[in-house]
């Protein structure tokens, strides 16, 4: 064997044992963190801005029943992707609380399926003040109507895609700050209003469903469409307010 | 067709509950129980109303 090769099999094998270091004290860390992929109560867990799109590596699925605070105030940007990279499962379908989950995470872009069919019927703050967001990819109500969601949107302002299944029955829903969604995410929440309450109102902006709607490109008259009255016609016990 | 009511420029439609610039009317609603207000005056409002829910 050469000294060249001396050398690059030395480094291999350096390579190799730093390598196997990382990954000890990965392991070492999310085994604990996560309690061997039982942990269940994910409150606070990945709150604050020591947690971002780096560090945010999770080696189990969490499937978890308490999601409050869960992601407040974190530098995640893409969560969709962070947990598709890790392959794992972020699972609320159980969670009986998801108050404030991703409140004030400012940087947060994209959010995966949220699951609130078994929370409390208040879902507070959830995507409050989340004001880089702009997709999620789906959140799950319950199809009594009982979930109350009128504010869980507060200044999301980049708000593009939100697709809404189960029933709006409760409060009212105000997103009048999301100019930007997108006219399957404005179809998604009319057709997910109760067909039998009364007395409701649903805020939307103005100038979203006048671009979504719009007759043709620049016309910016959505809301005079008649697409959008087809869309509204059947929801006539809710007031629909554009702001 | 649902019947709407469209503030002027500058002016927010209201019945104390509902705010909005063009607003689709559920059954039972009257354009008749609505006024307008000042965006200057709907801000004040949404404002305090904010406050508000902080407290809670």
């Amino acid at each position: 064997m050469t000294i060249a090769d001396k050398i690059t099999r030395a480094k291999a094998d350096y390579d190799a044992v730093y390598e196997a270091g990382k990954k000890a004290q990965y392991d070492a860390f999310w085994d604990n963190f996560q309690s061997y992929g039982n942990r269940k109560d994910y409150k606070l867990a990945f709150s604050r801005e020591g947690w971002n799109d780096e560090t945010f590596k999770p080696k189990y699925n969490m499937r978890v029943t308490s999601a409050t605070q869960m992601f407040e105030m974190s530098r995640i940007v893409n969560l969709t992707k962070a947990l598709k990279d890790n392959g794992v499962v972020l699972d609320t379908s159980k969670s009986t609380n998801v108050s404030n989950m991703f409140y004030y995470s400012q940087h947060i872009k994209q959010i995966p399926v949220i699951d609130v069919t078994n929370c409390s019927s208040n879902v507070i703050g959830l995507f409050g003040t989340c004001r880089a967001l702009e997709t999620v990819e789906k959140l799950i109500l319950k199809n009594d109507g009982s979930t109350v969601i009128d504010r869980c949107f507060v200044n999301a302002n980049s708000l593009r895609n939100i697709i809404i299944e189960g029933v709006i029955g409760q409060n009212g829903f105000d997103v009048q700050q999301s100019t930007k969604l997108s006219k399957a995410s404005l179809t998604s929440i009319i057709n997910a209003l109760s067909a039998t309450t009364s007395g409701l109102t649903v805020t939307l902006s103005k100038t979203a469903v006048n671009k979504a709607f719009e007759t043709s490109a620049g016309a910016g008259d959505g809301s005079t469409s008649a697409e959008w009255q087809i869309l509204i016609a059947p929801k006539s016990n809710w007031t629909i307010s554009l702001i | 067709m649902r019947t709407s009511i469209k503030a002027h420029d500058g002016m927010i439609l209201t019945n104390g509950e509902i705010y909005g610039t063009e607003i689709f009317l559920a059954d039972g609603l009257k354009a008749e129980d609505f006024h307008e207000i000042t965006k200057v005056e709907y801000e004040r409002i949404m404002e305090e109303q904010e406050k508000a829910n902080e407290n809670i």
